[in-house]
């Protein structure tokens, strides 16, 4: 008999041979095109109680591809999830949150605000799905490029398209597109240091608003990315050392 | 005559569309089923939920009544319009009357207009802010904005470079309360979860119940609304 990989779910919790038959029972009983006639979404937590959220497909498939750059003192948010998990050599690891009851964060502070964090102090510094929730994106930009040292890199993602999450109607505040993306971080890091990416399509969009898992859909479909209909963008940006 | 013949030939076009790249093909697809927001199949849904929200707002489209790119709403539901001015960036625009940049329009007239009809337009604008700032300033006291912008689309081909924000009704109450303090803000969310994907999808909003289009989900918005009244 083969040994089963462990499996975990997006947010590293190991998952019981119970949760995959529950994933698969949902998908059954809510099949994909139910979402065809439904005003509501075939799951509340955008298919997380189905497979993997599409999302994260694409936000792991990012991180993973820039795993070089996860090394040194590396920054993360709300918990160090992707350090920990695709990080090499991390030699110190260190958790922002704007919420002090967060026992995991090394740092209480909020982003568009963080002068007490020191300049150049972070190698890299993981963003990912975080400044939807910031008024100020320009400012909280500003910031993550003084904490960065030189030659240090942002790994982040933001969303295009998504549902607001629930409980954070007055605290959601943006949708981004590439444009807005180079816009935004070239202000900082400078023209030539930015890359930004567009991932997904309208299926794949479309799979997300309604709550249908990555597992629902085929792998060239996910991977096939469309600039007119992003999901997400990526972007890797780089402070450029002094000269 | 040929008006009719046009007007057949064209919902003869949509139901065709309709029936060659039917519904349920959207989950099939990576591409939408049409490549200009459902408008080849019928009405682009935002349109709906847009028209309706001007409909219900026709009291307030009089007077002096700015739009942008052209004056379609403002003849379509406007009452008692005694002035229509049409505000673009673009030079070339025959039918402009301002030709301004939103964000930086200084030369754009003060306290000018009892009615500003901005729809999907800010998301084109980068410095959303300083737009927000001269439409506050352009508008008469008692004026009116009646504002749309999208939360969830597909990027308009050709606005690759220039397209920037999606908003939710969080950065819509935050922007109106910084560039209209005091004033009397409503912002609405419309549609829901059907309705967006149906909106990515390129289906129309002909393909969809009307009860289905009418059922308002704050957590997945279309588009949302605004409407901003400056106090007399």
């Amino acid at each position: 008999m083969r040994a089963e990989a462990p499996r975990r779910d997006y947010v590293g919790r190991p998952l019981a041979r119970s949760d995959l038959v529950a994933r698969r029972a949902r998908r059954i009983l809510r099949p994909r095109w139910l979402a065809l006639f439904r005003t509501a979404p075939l799951s509340a937590r955008w298919g997380a109680d189905r497979g993997l959220p599409v999302d994260r497909y694409y936000i792991e498939r990012f991180l993973d591809a820039n795993r070089g750059a996860i090394r040194g003192s590396v920054l993360e948010i709300k918990q160090s999830l992707y350090t920990d998990r695709l990080g090499v050599e991390v030699r110190e690891r260190g958790v922002l949150d704007v919420d002090p009851a967060n026992e995991r964060a090394t740092i209480v502070a909020d982003l568009t605000r963080a002068d007490a964090i020191p300049d150049d102090s972070f190698d890299c510094f993981i963003l990912t799905q975080t400044l939807q929730y910031v008024y100020d994106v320009r400012a909280a930009v500003r910031h993550a490029h003084r904490i960065l040292r030189p030659g240090g890199v942002l790994l982040c993602t933001v969303p295009s398209v998504s549902r607001i999450e629930p409980g954070w109607l007055d605290g959601e505040f943006w949708r981004f597109t590439r444009a807005s993306c180079r816009r935004l971080f070239e202000e900082s890091f400078g023209e030539g240091n930015v890359s930004v990416a567009a991932c997904g399509n309208a299926l794949a969009s479309i799979a997300f608003l309604a709550g249908i898992a990555a597992e629902e859909l085929r792998r060239r479909q996910l991977d096939e990315s469309d600039e007119y209909f992003p999901l997400l963008l990526t972007v890797r940006a780089e402070k450029r050392r002094a000269a | 005559m040929r008006a009719e013949v046009v007007r057949y030939w064209d919902a003869l076009g949509k139901r065709k569309n309709r029936i060659v790249r039917p519904r349920p093909l959207a989950l099939y697809r990576t591409r939408p089923l049409s490549s200009i927001w459902g408008a080849d199949r019928g009405t682009p849904i935002d349109r709906y939920y847009i028209e309706r929200f001007l409909d219900e707002h026709r009291q307030v489209i009089r007077g002096s009544v700015l739009e942008i790119k052209h004056s379609m709403y403002t003849d379509r539901f406007g009452v008692g319009v005694r002035e229509r001015a049409v505000l673009d960036i673009d030079a070339s625009n025959a039918r402009a009357t301002i030709v301004a940049d939103l964000a930086a329009a200084d030369a754009a007239p003060t306290a000018a207009f009892d009615c500003f009809i901005l729809t999907q337009t800010l998301q084109y604008v980068y410095d959303v802010q300083a737009a927000l700032r001269h439409s506050h300033r352009m508008l008469r006291p008692g004026g009116v904005l009646l504002c749309t912008v999208p939360s969830v689309s597909g990027i308009d081909p050709g606005s690759l470079e220039n397209e920037y924000w999606r908003f939710t009704r969080a950065s819509c109450s935050r922007l109106f309360e910084d560039a209209f303090p005091g004033c009397d803000v409503v912002v609405r969310s419309h549609g829901n979860v059907l309705a967006a994907t149906s909106f990515l999808a390129g289906i129309a909003a002909e393909e969809l119940p009307r009860r289905q289009l009418d059922r308002d989900d704050d957590s997945f918005p279309l588009i949302l609304t605004v409407r901003a009244e400056k106090p007399r």
